[in-house]
């Protein structure tokens, strides 16, 4: 059975929201609605679904990573007149998508006759075409990391470090100064 | 709801405090354009609605528009992707020309 991992994702960026053109997440193209709501699907794995919004609505998301495959977005946008969740991809590709779905449909026990859209085969040619004539550059995986994820673990402990040692230097010297009968004038 | 008016599709956004504002409603109907965004991981900008009226009592904007939508998208959802006929590229914007035909906010 394919394993998956959920990638998770910070609070500021989901706060920002997905659309202010920061190109790092698999929000391409959808390839497919799985007639689920985000709520039972998260009722039946492990999956935790965060709220966002993108410029049409607020969204529920969960980003995946399977075994073997690129990441893809699980996502819901709340006021849709059909309930369920589709499923994204970073980049349309009408062969990895259908491998993919399969391999999602095994890791999260999803019957595929839950599936009722997926994205037409011509169109995901024209996308992809669409995307390479207007292509920017992709950002990196460490930029992805920095930008959606946050700093990575050690930035942030290095960075705690660095502000518990200002601190106790300046709690430091204000003793020195107090010993000393010397007031110090902020700077 | 079936979406359609006549033969013209009819799609709605709802209202929103970020992106589908009174202000944001009042200046696609004096504009007549409806813009879009590229989603984080989204390199080509593209307009997004629901299809089918608005909702009864929902607030937001109902609208059509002689730009035909993409033609494979989720159910009961819309996208004008840039590069498709009649949808227009601004810098980092989709846009495409709409007749709004309903405008309905409840304010508190």
């Amino acid at each position: 059975m394919p394993h998956y991992d959920q990638v998770p994702l910070s609070q500021a960026l989901l706060q920002s929201g997905l659309s202010d053109g920061t190109p790092d997440l698999p929000f391409d193209e959808p390839i497919a609605f799985i007639n689920i709501r985000p709520e039972a699907l998260a009722a039946e794995t492990r999956i935790r679904f965060d709220e966002s919004h993108d410029d049409l609505d607020a969204v529920k998301l969960a980003v995946l990573r399977l075994d073997g495959f690129a990441e893809l977005t699980l996502l819901s946008h709340t006021g849709a007149p059909t309930q369920g969740t589709e499923v994204w991809v970073r980049e349309p590709d009408t062969r990895r998508s259908r491998a993919l779905l399969d391999a999602l449909c095994v890791a999260l026990s999803i019957d595929e006759s839950l599936i009722t859209w997926t994205a037409d085969a011509n169109w995901l040619a024209e996308r992809r075409r669409l995307s390479l004539s207007t292509a920017k550059p992709r950002p990196t995986s460490r930029e992805i990391d920095r930008r959606w994820r946050g700093e990575p673990q050690v930035m942030r402990v290095v960075g705690e470090l660095a502000r518990s040692l200002a601190h106790q230097f300046s709690v430091l010297l204000a003793m020195i100064d107090r010993l000393l009968g010397r007031t110090r004038t902020p700077p | 709801m079936t979406g359609s008016q006549g033969h013209r599709p009819v799609y709605h956004r709802l209202a929103n405090n970020r992106t589908q504002t009174f202000a944001d409603a009042a200046k696609v109907a004096l504009s007549a354009e409806l813009w879009g965004r590229p989603r984080r991981n989204g390199l080509v900008p593209r307009v997004k609605a629901y299809l089918g009226p608005l909702p009864s009592g929902a607030s937001g904007i109902e609208f059509s528009t002689e730009v035909a939508a993409d033609p494979s998208t989720p159910p009961k959802t819309a996208y004008w992707t840039v590069g498709r006929p009649g949808v227009r590229s601004d810098g980092e914007f989709a846009k495409i020309p709409v007749r709004i035909s309903v405008v309905h906010y409840n304010f508190p």
